[in-house]
């Protein structure tokens, strides 16, 4: 048979076949008619390595012949594949959702650690109310930790059991609220700012204690500044981190450098204030302290800068302050505080 | 705090009905839910009243509660304070403990006398005489009062200067008189390694630092702290000495450091007790002991400092309250709260109003603001409302947040997990000498809790390499770390360190990962004229705690006007010395870097500029050339984009493209091929192959002369 009569009979089995293949949906015989005929050493193939044969003034017709074959066999395969893939769901394929990429293809996965995610969260909502993040040292001085948040030369927290010291007059600060300090010495009112940062206090190590912990302050001054700004300012930073219709509530508390002073909880986030384990069914939990700037505070900074920049008769502020792993904690539920500082992998990925 | 509720009953005029009503109206009023207990929600609105509620033992009138009172208000340490506090917020009225006595027969001075050498640390010291005391048990209701605060009764005479101290506020002591030596008191500092017995417990000797009650010999008391054996009061006593006296907070807190000791009395004496309520316990004792052990009290009694400064009145601007407060309050209820804590009201006029504290709160009712807090705290922060008009600005990031949360971006992107290390490290632990070599700071002896958290970190590393020996010890897989945190360096002359915020980085992966992530900050920072580079360091200042072969300094480089660049070394990076790793034991030698992360924050960086992208296409030509292993990448890189300067054809805009290197025995000994792209481009048309092919080769050809290098096969 010549090879022009060959391809005329090729090409009806061969759509046959497909046709046949793709109205039954039998994928397997639909891939063998593609290797017989259009596969790499199919016939198709074949017959172009047979075009020697033909005479030279037929061989560009045949050629082409052979071209406009191969496309539309290649057409009907396609054409009968997506009919299979219309009548029957793949069973193995190269898109299977189940598998896992192996190992050693999979891209390394980093993440930063859980205390930062918890401090970005809060200074981007804080940011939001117009709180600028700022830092202070981490060894201060007495007057910077003590004296000008108004807390008397004889308090205990002075003593060496309760606040590391370097020396006489350098010592780790045991809050952050030294920055407060700082940054009205140098910055006239009005003023609005956080200090997220490292504090350090010598406390017995255990699952709910750690000598180095971190806390958020907050610090604004302003002319008629109230308690209700105050609680005004907390209700919106608490909605935007633990969603609307959280309340927030105040009780009588005291610190040194605050006046009024208070201790703030929010409404469970677990449980909207219906009463769960985790508000060990108060429907409350703990925040963190706050209260109106104490006049005190604002007389040693004006001492400190030779000026009456915050003078208390006409500036009024409040302050606040969150244990950062405190939040975390509950956030994630984590139960052992020692975990942080820890740094095992196996905490840091699954956080 | 105990707070047995039918003690605080005492004190309130109220009956059953009557203070349920007072606990439901006050519910009512702060907008607090009532427990089904009348006893919880009592507990609850102390809570609100600034003494938090820790527990309620038992239930209704016979529950007992369990109450924080903060350091600032010692007034309440005592069931009358705390009813004080009750009565002003449940709107009842009080009833005050009788302090009348029957004083009889000669002066308390003529049964014995009395000296206080240390008024300072005693600013007042009084005693009463009773005579012909019949000791005995107490009756049932002391003792059922005693117990309920947890106390063991006695006997009748020390079980009553228990009870003042649970009352009042105010620590007592009673002394036979007729085993006080000579019938005298004296308030003076102890002898060093004075022989002292107290009355219970072993206490370490005693130092001229601590105040002891002596008598004409030697100490029968460490003053505010504990009595001693041999003068107490026991069954066969018939005469008492009744101190009444007022110790300095700070000597006591320090005396009971020292001493390892602490009581309810010292307890108090630290957070300060009322030098004007001196006369009132005393009396009250008095009065009870007379009553329940009979005998006569003599009259009057010692006293080393019968007139202490007075009380200071205050006022309170109604203006002011509100303004702070943010909640107005009429001025008949500032009045009436602070009425109903003991304040006697002076004066009241539209605007202000004029008090004058009670003695028991002379040291936190003191200025204008300690009474704004007492009114808007019994007022009821509930009713402070949550709004805000203040007006806001939005911040902008400062240049070193921004850059420190484009590092961490970076490196958690590249697979790094971001760890964060205690600062307080173990002196022992061998500290390789990133920025100084110098040993890290230590604490004060006296603030060491732990010899292992006893030190301030001058580098990351150390804390890196502990966590990566914690990991391998765990077998958690392999560990890429990174933290930006501060390190402590000395500085001469000066109390406080320099705090150096710097980026610790550890990569089990090996160094190249390490270093290309390094090279690659300056993407993540959007740096602009500026970036980073490794370079070995001149030779004999190699590290101890890198491998000397691996060692890099890490080189910030910016550029500047002119063919000008500025060079500042930040940090130092390499494979982790075979020493350090030994120490720390570690299987795998991490690769390690540390940088000072401030000199990345004072860069100039983005928004970078927006350059248009090239119309017309890239003609890209690799090399691969056949160099001596001297040849550093830099140098071909180097010429290659100064090359690019003098050839028209190459696009200026694309720098030289690093493909590979290869070495191998076809290459021959010392030898490594370094291939390379080049790309050339014209901005207005496309370029012919023979145009490119002929710059190409005219390149290519100054590269061999200049490197005496060849092709690659």
């Amino acid at each position: 048979m010549s090879l022009q009569d060959d391809i005329a009979q090729t090409r009806a089995e061969a759509l046959a076949a497909f046709d046949a293949a793709g109205g039954k949906g039998d994928a397997a015989a639909l891939e063998a008619a593609r290797i017989k005929y259009i596969g790499a050493n199919g016939l198709v193939k074949a017959f172009m390595k047979r075009l020697g044969e033909v005479p030279k003034d037929q061989k560009p017709a045949v050629g082409q012949a052979l071209n406009a074959l191969k496309d539309e066999l290649t057409n009907a395969h396609d054409a009968a594949k997506s009919r299979l893939g219309a009548a029957a769901p793949k069973s193995v394929s190269a898109f299977d959702v189940t598998e896992p990429l192996p190992p050693e293809r999979q891209p390394a996965l980093g993440k930063l650690h859980p205390l930062t995610r918890t401090v970005n969260e809060l200074r981007d909502l804080l940011r939001a109310l117009g709180f600028e993040v700022v830092e202070g040292p981490e060894v201060e001085d007495e007057r910077h930790n003590f004296d000008d948040l108004n807390i008397p030369p004889d308090h205990p927290s002075r003593d060496s059991f309760d606040t590391f010291f370097l020396s006489k007059d350098a010592l780790l600060r045991s809050q952050t609220s030294t920055v407060q300090v700082r940054m009205m010495e140098t910055r006239k009112p009005p003023l609005r700012v956080i200090a997220p940062g490292r504090v350090y206090r010598p406390d017995i190590i255990d699952a709910t204690h750690h000598s180095t912990f971190h806390q958020v302050e907050g610090l604004c001054v302003d002319m008629g500044v109230s308690m209700a700004d105050l609680k005004g300012t907390l209700q919106l930073f608490v909605e935007g981190l633990f969603g609307e219709g959280t309340r927030i509530r105040f009780r009588p508390s005291f610190f040194p450098f605050t006046e009024p002073s208070a201790e703030m909880d929010c409404s469970c986030p677990a449980c909207s204030g219906i009463g769960c384990n985790v508000c060990k069914q108060t429907g409350w939990v703990e925040l963190g302290g706050c209260g109106m700037v104490d006049p005190a505070v604002f007389e040693a900074i004006n001492h400190a800068r030779g000026d009456k920049a915050y003078d208390p008769e006409v500036w009024s502020g409040f302050a606040f302050g969150f244990w950062i792993e405190r939040l975390a904690m509950r956030r994630h539920g984590i139960t052992d505080i020692r975990r942080f500082l820890e740094n095992d992998l196996r905490f840091l990925r699954q956080i | 705090m105990k707070l047995p509720i039918l003690w605080l009953r005492d004190y309130l005029d109220a009956n059953d009905r009557q203070l349920a009503e007072a606990i439901a109206d006050a519910c009512a009023r702060w907008e607090l839910n009532p427990s089904h207990d009348p006893a919880h929600t009592l507990g609850t609105l102390f809570t609100f009243a600034g003494f938090n509620c820790d527990g309620v033992a038992g239930s209704g009138w016979n529950a007992v509660l369990e109450l924080d009172v903060l350091s600032n208000r010692p007034d309440c340490l005592c069931v009358l304070g705390l009813a004080r506090e009750a009565a002003a917020f449940l709107k009842l009225p009080t009833l005050a403990p009788a302090f009348q006595i029957a004083e009889s027969g000669a002066d308390a001075s003529t049964w014995a006398q009395m000296t206080v050498e240390d008024a300072k640390t005693c600013p007042r010291y009084t005693a009463r005489v009773i005579r012909g005391v019949k000791v005995g048990p107490s009756p049932q209701w002391l003792q059922d009062r005693l117990k309920a605060m947890g106390l063991t009764p006695r006997n009748n005479i020390v079980d009553i200067t228990n009870f003042i101290l649970f009352e009042l506020n105010h620590p007592l002591h009673a002394f036979d008189l007729n085993k006080l030596a000579g019938k005298r008191i004296v308030v003076r500092r102890a002898k060093d390694k004075e022989p002292f017995k107290p009355l219970y417990d072993e206490l370490p000797p005693l130092t001229p630092e601590t105040l002891v009650i002596a008598d004409g010999e030697k100490p029968v008391a460490i003053g505010g702290i504990i009595g001693g054996a041999g003068s107490e009061v026991s069954p066969a006593t018939t005469d008492i000495l009744l101190e009444a006296a007022c110790f300095d907070p700070a000597s006591i807190r320090r005396s009971c450091r020292r001493l390892k000791a602490g009581t309810d009395s010292s307890y108090r004496f630290e957070r300060g007790v009322d030098i004007l309520g001196v006369e009132r316990a005393s009396a009250r004792a008095a009065r009870l002991i007379a009553e329940l052990a009979g005998g006569t009290i003599a009259k009057g009694s010692l006293d080393s400092n019968p007139h202490p400064a007075p009380l200071k009145e205050l006022s309170l601007r109604h203006e002011r309250l509100n303004a702070l407060y943010g909640v107005n309050v009429a001025p008949q209820e500032t009045s009436a709260l602070l009425a109903a804590l003991g304040c006697a009201i002076l004066r009241e006029t539209a605007a202000e109003l004029t008090v004058l504290p009670p003695t028991w709160r002379r040291h936190d009712l003191a200025r204008e603001v300690d009474l704004i807090e007492e009114v808007a705290r019994l007022h009821g922060y509930n009713h402070v409302p949550a709004v805000t008009s203040m007006s806001a600005r939005i911040p902008p990031r400062s240049p070193a947040e921004a850059a420190i949360d484009r590092v961490r971006e970076h490196f958690s992107a590249l697979g790094y997990f971001e760890c964060t290390t205690d600062s307080l490290i173990d002196p022992k632990a061998p500290m390789p000498a990133v920025w100084t070599g110098e040993p890290p700071l230590a604490l004060n002896k006296q603030s060491v809790l732990r010899e292992d958290h006893s030190s301030l970190r001058n580098c990351l590393l150390v804390s890196l390499l502990n966590t990566q020996r914690l990991n391998q010890d765990r077998r958690t897989g392999i560990v890429r770390l990174f933290e930006c945190g501060k390190v402590f360096l000395p500085k001469a002359g000066q109390a406080r360190p320099e705090e150096r915020q710097v980026l610790g980085l550890l990569d089990e992966t090996g160094f190249a990962a390490l270093a290309d992530a390094v090279r690659r900050l300056h993407e993540a920072l959007s740096l602009d004229g500026a970036h980073l580079k490794l370079v070995p360091p001149e030779p004999g200042y190699t590290p101890a705690f890198l491998a000397p072969e691996s060692a890099c300094r890490v080189v910030r480089v910016r550029e500047m006007p002119g063919d000008e660049r500025a060079e500042d070394a930040i940090g130092w990076l390499g494979i982790a010395s075979a020493a350090l790793c030994k120490a720390f034991d570690l299987k795998r030698a991490p690769a390690v870097a540390e940088i000072h992360l401030a000199t990345l924050a004072t860069l100039p960086s983005g928004p970078r500029r927006y350059v248009p992208l090239p119309t017309q296409p890239e003609n890209a030509r690799d090399v691969a050339l056949v160099v001596d292993e001297s040849v550093a990448w830099q140098e071909i890189e180097r010429f290659t984009e100064k090359y690019k300067n003098l050839e028209p054809l190459r696009d200026k805009r694309e720098a030289t493209r690093f493909l590979s290197v290869f070495r191998g025995k076809q290459l021959g000994a010392g030898k490594k091929s370094v291939a390379f792209s080049v790309v050339y481009r014209a901005a207005d048309r496309s370029l012919t192959d023979e145009e490119v092919n002929t710059a190409h080769r005219r390149f290519v050809d100054e590269l061999l002369k200049t490197f005496n290098a060849a092709l690659r096969a």
